[in-house]
């Protein structure tokens, strides 16, 4: 197990997880004195009935909720956030409960900063401090959810905001929430978030904290994902795979963004595909060079929550960075039969791909080598890989 | 941005199953007062407890509730469900209604709910530890093994409690529980 001379770790997030977890908000909104939530969600949970529940599950606890805001879309606009305060001040509303995915998340989020400060100017918390003051939040995970809304970072406008506080306080799972979606969605999210934890334990500076989080993380997705490839998305599948990509927000949420986030990032930035997409694309990519062609290569804890611990200790310690690989890039040949395994099948122009290589390359040259990542990118595009992670 | 097109949401409330806990919770208590006069163990376990014992167990946010202590000469006595004028030494809360449902609908043991944090407790730790052995023996008594075993961690022996005790029991603990 690594350690670095110096390293930080914080969680500001509790997981609440299991049979009728959603009855207890009101009990856990009165413990950090918070009486009447203002809740965030889109219009999509209020039609699947996750709002329904929420209510229901409010039932004989006496409290009041201010409102329902059901205005979270794909994009997130600074006119939404304000619009959200001003129903928050409008109803004396004390605490924000968000349903749903990363826009609902991210408008509590910047809600938090606007109400907690007493602020309509968003502009002002461009760059924010790590201890702040702010409201009760709870984040209610529901199927939409792809890791990044037990993060710490909010994407209002295109705009980046960035603190521990604006974790959630509360991340909650229950079943009842996680409602039924296209499968291809559904392996995209893992995918994303199993991209995320993955790079965030492969940073130099990986820290046993973080590591431990993440293990918990991928171990939870695989475990689950390989399930539901076989028996389907139900059960405590669901929740197990919810749980996995809940932790991997925390997990990103302790490390620096490396070359697949920001990789996907440009992608969907610039062809319109969702940056889930293209990350479950990359994955198997940027392990597969890192383990060939850089010097570190690819950490052999990482089949420990991959294969588990049987696999892991009858393995060789030389061999144990690829088959992990092998493992990976398994399982993502399995999700092709839902999603699309490269960026031509999906159609990304080659020039566009050059042109996100140039513009990373000088970032990541002395990690990746130089010309590494325009070779990553290649490789996804013609969809090259996947005959396993051998050297 | 019309603020009206948002509505207040009042919560409702939950009477039916707030009424079956509260019969429940009167059941139990009367019962562990019958078993304090019937089983050596409950005596013994209710004994070792301080004088000035008395356990509010109750439903967050606002009840039902039952409450069970020592009276003048030692002995266990139901003490009704409103906690006013009483001195709690052990308060044991059950975060929501739906957790008691679980609890009294027998879906989860005692044990399991404490384990999944469905109670909140203030007052000495070994005091509701025994308070929950005690919870045990007469959910022993009052109810067939069947469905006992789903709100036990474990089924009494027949070393522990042979069946005599156990059948003898239990008609004593029925008859002073719904008569005085």
């Amino acid at each position: 197990m690594q350690i670095p001379d110096y390293f930080k770790f914080y969680n500001k997030t509790r997981i609440l997880s299991g049979k009728k977890a959603l009855e207890n908000i009101p009990y856990e909104l009165k413990s950090m004195n918070a009486v009447k939530p203002l809740i965030i969600t889109d219009k999509r949970s209020v039609k699947e009935g996750n709002v329904k529940n929420l209510i229901s599950a409010y039932r004989d606890s006496g409290l009041v909720i201010g409102a329902v805001f059901d205005e979270a879309a794909n994009y997130v606009s600074t006119n939404t956030v304000l619009n959200a305060a001003k129903l928050f001040r409008a109803r004396g509303c004390d605490s924000i409960i968000a349903i749903g995915g990363i826009d609902s998340a991210s408008i509590a989020r910047g809600l938090n900063l606007l109400v907690s400060n007493k602020s309509d100017d968003l502009l002002q918390f461009e760059s924010l401090p790590d201890t702040m003051d702010l409201c009760p939040f709870i984040m209610v995970i529901t199927s939409d959810s792809r890791g990044r809304e037990t993060s710490n970072k909010a994407v209002i406008d295109g705009r980046v905001y960035m603190s521990s506080e604006l974790m959630p306080d509360i991340a909650l799972i229950d079943s009842r929430m996680l409602k039924k979606r296209e499968m291809s969605d559904v392996v995209s999210f893992a995918l994303c978030a199993l991209a995320d934890v993955i790079e965030a334990c492969s940073v130099e500076l990986a820290n046993p904290v973080n590591d431990a989080f993440a293990f918990a993380s991928i171990e939870l997705i695989c475990e689950n994902l390989t399930d539901i490839f076989n028996r389907g998305y139900s059960g405590k599948r669901k929740l197990g795979l919810a749980n996995g990509i809940a932790i991997s927000g925390i997990v990103s949420s302790n490390a620096p963004e490396g070359l697949g986030g920001h990789l996907s990032l440009e992608l969907s930035k610039n062809t319109r595909h969702s940056r889930e997409l293209c990350s479950s694309i990359l994955l198997p990519y940027i392990l597969d060079y890192k383990l060939k062609n850089t010097k570190n290569g690819v950490r052999d804890e990482l089949l420990l929550p991959v294969l588990g611990i049987d696999k892991y200790c009858s393995s060789p310690e030389s061999e144990r960075g690829s088959l992990a690989v092998e493992a990976v890039t398994e399982l993502v040949k399995k999700a092709g039969k839902y999603i699309p395994l490269s960026f031509k099948e999906i159609k990304i122009p080659p020039y566009v791909i050059t042109s996100i290589a140039e513009s990373l390359e000088k970032e990541y040259s002395k990690s990746f080598g130089k010309g590494g990542v325009l070779k990553i990118l290649d490789a996804a595009y013609e969809g090259s890989l996947l005959s396993g992670g051998n050297k | 941005m019309n603020i009206n097109n948002y509505p207040e949401i009042k919560s409702k409330g939950k009477l039916l199953k707030k009424i079956y806990v509260a019969v429940m919770l009167w059941i139990v208590g009367r019962a562990i007062q019958a078993a304090y006069r019937v089983d050596k163990e409950v005596k013994e376990e209710f004994d070792g407890l301080s004088d000035d014992f008395m356990l509010y167990l109750n439903v967050l946010p606002s009840g039902p509730g039952m409450i069970v202590g020592k009276d003048k000469n030692g002995k266990a006595k139901y003490m009704g469900w409103n906690p006013s004028g009483k001195k709690i030494t052990l308060d044991m809360k059950i975060k929501n209604i739906e957790a008691a449902i679980l609890m009294f609908t027998f879906q989860e043991s005692t044990c399991l709910a404490t384990a999944n944090n469905r109670l909140a407790i203030s007052g000495a730790v070994p005091d509701s530890m025994a308070f929950i052995r005690i919870l045990n023996i007469v959910e022993v008594y009052l109810l067939p093994k069947i469905i006992t075993s789903l709100a036990v961690k474990r089924y009494p022996k027949w070393s522990q409690m042979n069946p005599f005790r156990k059948h003898f029991g239990r008609i004593l603990v029925y008859v002073r529980t719904f008569t005085f």
